[in-house]
């Protein structure tokens, strides 16, 4: 996982010295199989499907018998003269901007507790026990979201759930329905999705830390670098590609989210509080079968995820030329 | 052929737990693409198209000897299948029907009777390849799309059930329930047998009635006393699962409102009505929740759960009513206490001038059975209905499941020991031909869209006024929409 | 497998650190800790502890509540059950069916995960490492792959199955588990495959390999730490995979463990066992955690291999 991806194939490409052999009929079959069955397979599966979708995101298919009929870019138009999709789109953005931030520094703060928390002289260590630490961090990244979904609705229930009867035991129990609340439900379901990810970015970012050459740290630790300078201004460098790659990888969740709301949330929320586009994408497809509107979404969607993309990756490589 | 480009029109068939909203089969769809799934199907379907019999779906007839014990000429000798939704109902009152089959038709090949929860895409690939069931019950989050289906000519019109005599004398069509057969009826004819009857009421305990000194509400006031009675004991009026059923409770809005005002006040909603959501009696109905709001008769934290979590509340004590279909017991069974003693009155009247009886109430059959078209045993598939509408089979069922059934009569008087039952009999005694149902919910998707509004106004944001003006866009906006089809209100 | 700060040295040191390395420098002194260290103890170890405090109480709350009956989940949360009886779990494996559920997951799971494992590396290994017209197309059109929701691609999908045969069978769900795995297998291999010491594919190629034995025998054992993190990670989202199964996958003797636990919440709606819901949850995250915690080594392992950025 260190060996962080960027955006970017280099312009020259590292190749064998058999790169610049001429085509042998065993280097044709090399090619056919090595990159042919993956393409094969990728272009079947993924982008012949997409393609369609694109398409259908430009008639009026309602999923039914009768063929689609072309009507040009009138989806996309319903689409921003709909309060529910811009709201969708709100929220989407809500937490596009709030779950990557707050994932990734509590994973960042974790992982650098666990590898360089220790004492400040002799060898870089994290804190007693971090083994421990990790491997528990960890534990909710297997559990597969619809549980997580299903475990943190349970968790949010006014009346038999933990988090109310945690408060209580406290004298604080507020008796509200977490998932009910227009104003608390959307940062309820966060709390959720933190709570499932951030040990599986800690354990990627102590891999990361732990593979930046311990002389970097050691000589800025001789020059009196705190902690958090350490931290901040000496580690966090030296890992930003497996931080901006971990940024992309949460903005997909945030702009995706389904699963987490669609079982939390079934409906979207109280006064669609916790609409995204994802589901409301769905119950238009599925409910309204209004298949050519909710390709629409998906177009859109996949736009915003690609802008996200490239913004944060090369936002992040810009810093570094 | 005329009646054929209406049928085309994708008619949307739900169970009765559907019809009280889609909220519901969104929930129980959890799943996801469950009802993608179905939209998918009636495309399949399309390619496929049906060889053999013609477009019309035509009666199924069978090969052997027609008589009065063997109307549909059913020959002995041929398997017969049949899938169940193993939903609320479970499957055991269609095996049982599969016994008595088997008994009549010793000879039968194979009596096949299985079921599933995901009826669509079970049995759309089926469809296509031509080889379909004899006889299919299609409902639950997955179901097929039956317009389209009627549409392609992939389903049998079943008319000769009604004439065929019922196995305890009479004919079939004698023997069933008022507006048992309006639901599967597309265009004036009839592709489906809609097994059960659903009654909508205010539901409770007669135990905690009885040890509270309530009698049931017949008037809104009532409600309001009993509400404030409840509140000193620290119990709520009513329970509600925020997250997927708060339009539990626009049910019982719109209820009162056509009791209140008519029928014309559910035309007019059906027909999507500019102005439909300013009937005076919906105005009051919607004040009255609003007022039950403000009282705080409403459970607190109801709009972050589920309708089970919130039933469950209900049935251990926490509230004291919960507007429901009648399926509500039979779906609480396992939490409910044994002396809970559930029981069903009418939605109570919002004023002494109402349009309807105190008597007259939400009704409608659901869970409908269609024979395909291409069933390689069409004629057992009736036979095998005819069977489940006997008395005996019906009984069966409301034993089984504690619900009624559309064959008139087969509700004992002690309703099997189940209060919940013999109340909604009750009911359906009581209530005559003075029945009524709206569909404008179901037609055009709009479940989602009241769950949320009325989560808002349940919790206290929404006012009365607010509530009855977003609802009245939601109908307008689908009205001014040109892109979905609008069903013709009778 | 720890390199870097842990075991500073090994094939993967960056150059930068071979370059002006102090490696096993006598001058390492004895850790001592400073008052500052012990108070940063005292606040790191909070932290931490209340983390894992905060992951784990939510899984011994559902373990717990799996022994208790719908009415007693859902008056209390911490209630102690009426009677500490297998019940729930009983119910949940004989008529909820997790057990099928199981081993479908593991025959899906496990043949998308080779499947892409071998294509991906394959993929990742020839963009990395040869030069071709295309290549660039190739691999920012993979790239872009990491960012079309699924949402748009699952109908036209179930025709393409459904056309090929494919809908309900275990290989179709594979074929479709393993594309949409793909972009993400490409990306990261890609990174791992370009990193690799160019000698040594040439010397490969001087001892007369061809680009097969190149591949398997060299290249692909050299980038072996990659290849197991991608695995790991890939395992854990095509475990997590909700929508393909729900859509693609409707038999249910066939259904996964997401689909199946996703039927028996919905199956609340028809009669509420809240009891057994638990149950599942817990017969479906247990076996993993247990495999996770026995071999959570080798994943630490697995997961840190060089840098040379």
């Amino acid at each position: 996982m260190v060996a962080a991806p960027s955006i970017a194939p280099s312009d020259a490409p590292r190749r064998g010295r058999g790169g610049r052999r001429r085509l042998t009929p065993q280097r044709a079959l090399f090619f056919a199989l090595f990159l042919g069955a993956p393409l094969l397979l990728y272009i079947l599966f993924v982008v012949w499907p997409v393609l369609q979708a694109i398409f259908y995101s430009l008639t009026n298919w309602r999923g039914l018998a009768a063929t689609p009929e072309f009507i040009g870019l009138d989806n996309y138009v319903r689409l921003f003269n709909d309060g529910i999709f811009r709201q969708a789109l709100v929220n989407n953005l809500i937490l596009l901007i709030v779950l990557p931030t707050v994932v990734i520094t509590l994973a960042f703060v974790l992982a650098v507790l666990v590898t360089v928390g220790g004492n400040s002289r002799g060898q870089i260590r994290g804190v007693g026990g971090a083994n421990l630490y990790r491997m528990v961090s960890f534990f909710p990244y297997v559990v597969p979201a619809v549980v997580v979904g299903i475990l943190f609705a349970f968790i949010y229930s006014p009346n038999g759930g933990l988090l109310n009867g945690m408060l209580g035991l406290v004298g604080l129990n507020p008796g509200i329905g977490w998932l009910g609340h227009r104003d608390l439900a959307l940062w309820a379901i966060m709390a959720a999705v933190v709570w499932s990810l951030v040990g599986f970015y800690m354990v990627l970012f102590v891999a990361a830390i732990k593979a930046v050459p311990s002389e970097i740290v050691e000589a800025a630790r001789l020059d009196g670098c705190g902690r958090f300078r350490l931290a901040v201004g000496v580690i966090l460098p030296m890992i930003r590609e497996n931080v901006s790659t971990a940024a992309v990888y949460m903005g997909i969740v945030a702009l995706d989210m389904f699963v987490y709301i669609r079982v939390m949330t079934p409906n979207g929320g109280t006064g669609k509080s916790t609409e995204v586009i994802s589901r409301y994408l769905y119950e238009t497809a599925f409910q309204k079968s209004q298949f050519g509107l909710a390709s629409a979404m998906g177009v859109v969607l996949a736009l915003v995820t690609m802008l996200m993309a490239v913004i944060v990756l090369f936002g992040f490589r810009r810093k570094d030329s | 052929m005329e009646e054929h480009e209406k049928a085309q029109e994708p008619i949307m068939l739900e169970t009765p737990a559907e019809r009280l909203g889609a909220s519901r089969r969104l929930f129980l769809s959890l799943a996801g693409a469950g009802t993608g799934a179905a939209a998918l199907s009636a495309c399949a379907a399309g390619g496929g198209g049906d060889d053999g019999d013609d477009g019309d779906g035509g009666v199924p007839e069978g090969e052997g000897e027609v008589s009065d014990d063997n109307p549909f000429g059913v020959d002995p000798e041929a398997a017969v299948e049949v899938v169940i939704f193993n939903g609320g109902y479970g499957d055991q009152y269609g095996l049982d029907a599969g016994e008595m089959y088997e008994e009549m038709y010793p000879d039968a090949e194979e009596v096949n009777v299985h079921s599933t929860v995901n009826i669509q895409p079970d049995l759309q690939p089926r469809f296509i390849e031509g080889n379909p069931p004899d006889l299919f019950d299609n409902a639950g989050a997955q179901s097929l799309n039956a317009g389209a289906l009627i549409s392609e000519g992939s389903l049998a019109e079943i008319e000769a059930l009604l004439s065929a005599p019922s196995i305890d004398g009479g004919t079939i069509e004698d023997s069933l329930r008022l507006g048992a057969l309006a639901p599967g009826t597309y265009s004036g004819r009839l592709y489906a047998l809609n097994y059960v009857y659903n009654v909508f009421a205010l539901w409770y305990s007669g135990k905690q009635f009885e040890e509270m000194g309530w009698s049931p509400p017949t008037t809104w006031d009532e409600l309001m006393t009993i509400g404030e009675e409840a509140a000193s004991e620290d119990i709520a009026l009513f329970a509600w699962g925020g997250q997927n059923a708060s339009n539990y409770y626009q049910e019982l809005a719109l209820s009162m409102a056509i009791k209140e005002g008519g029928i014309e006040v559910q035309q007019s909603i059906d027909r999507l009505e500019e102005g439909a959501f300013e009937h005076d009696a919906v105005v009051s109905a919607y004040a009255a929740i609003e007022e039950a709001v403000s009282e705080g008769y409403f459970q607190s934290g109801g709009a972050g759960i589920t309708h089970t979590e919130a039933q469950t509340q209900w049935v251990t004590g926490e509230a004291a009513m919960y507007p429901s279909g009648s399926w509500i017991e039979n779906e609480q069974r396992d939490v409910t206490p044994e002396d809970y003693e559930m029981m069903a009155c009418a939605v109570p009247l919002l004023s002494s001038s109402a349009a309807l009886p105190l008597e007259s109430m939400h009704a409608t059959a659901g869970e409908p059975f269609f024979i395909p078209s291409a069933a390689a045993n069409g004629a057992g598939g009736l036979e095998f209905l005819r069977i489940m509408l006997s008395k005996e089979q019906a009984e069966n069922f409301s034993a089984l499941t504690s619900s009624p059934t559309v064959v008139r009569d087969t509700v004992p008087e002690d309703a099997f020991g189940s209060t919940a039952l013999a109340t909604a009999n009750e009911m359906i005694d009581a209530a005559g031909e003075d029945i009524f149902h709206y569909n404008y919910r179901d037609w055009y998707g709009l479940g989602p869209d009241t769950v949320t509004l009325w989560t808002e106004f349940l919790n206290g944001d929404l006012t009365a006024d607010e509530a009855r003006e977003r609802e009245q866009d939601l109908i307008d906006a689908v009205r001014e929409d040109d892109s979905i089809e609008k069903f013709d209100v009778e | 497998m720890t390199q870097g700060l842990d075991a500073r040295s090994g094939p993967g040191s960056s150059p930068v650190a071979q370059g002006t390395s102090t490696r096993g420098t006598p001058t390492r002194r004895r850790g001592q800790a400073t008052t500052g260290d012990r108070v940063f103890g005292v606040i790191a170890h909070t932290v931490l502890t209340i983390w894992a405090l905060l992951v784990v109480l939510p899984l011994i709350w559902t373990f717990y509540s799996s022994f208790k009956n719908s009415r007693e989940i859902l008056t209390s949360p911490f209630g102690l059950p009426e009677t500490l009886g297998l019940d729930n779990f009983i119910t949940a494996w004989q008529e909820a069916g997790i057990g099928r559920f199981f081993g479908n997951t593991v025959i899906v799971v496990g043949g998308a995960l080779f499947l892409v494992m071998l294509l991906g590396s394959m993929c990742a290994y020839v963009l990395a490492r040869y030069e071709f017209p295309g290549r660039r197309l190739i691999y920012y059109g993979m790239i872009a792959g990491l960012t079309f929701p699924l949402f748009l691609a699952v109908v036209p999908l179930f025709f393409v199955l459904q056309s090929m045969g494919l809908r309900n069978t275990y290989i179709g769900l594979i074929l479709a588990y393993a594309g949409f795995a793909l972009p993400f297998t490409v990306f990261f291999l890609y990174a791992f495959f370009r990193q690799l010491p160019e000698e040594i594919a040439e010397s490969a190629s001087i001892d007369g390999a061809g680009d097969f034995r190149t591949f398997f025998q060299v290249m692909a054992p050299m980038a072996a730490p990659g290849l197991a993190s991608v695995t790991i990670f890939n395992f854990l989202g095509l475990w997590n995979q909700f929508l393909l199964p729900v859509v693609l996958n409707t038999d249910d003797s066939k259904f996964v463990l997401a689909q199946g636990l996703m039927n028996l919440q919905a199956q609340q709606g028809y009669q509420a066992d809240w009891g057994a819901m638990f149950a599942s949850v817990t017969i479906t995250i247990a076996p993993v955690l247990i495999v996770y915690v026995i071999f959570q080594r080798q994943l630490q392992g697995g997961m840190g291999p060089s840098t040379d950025k």
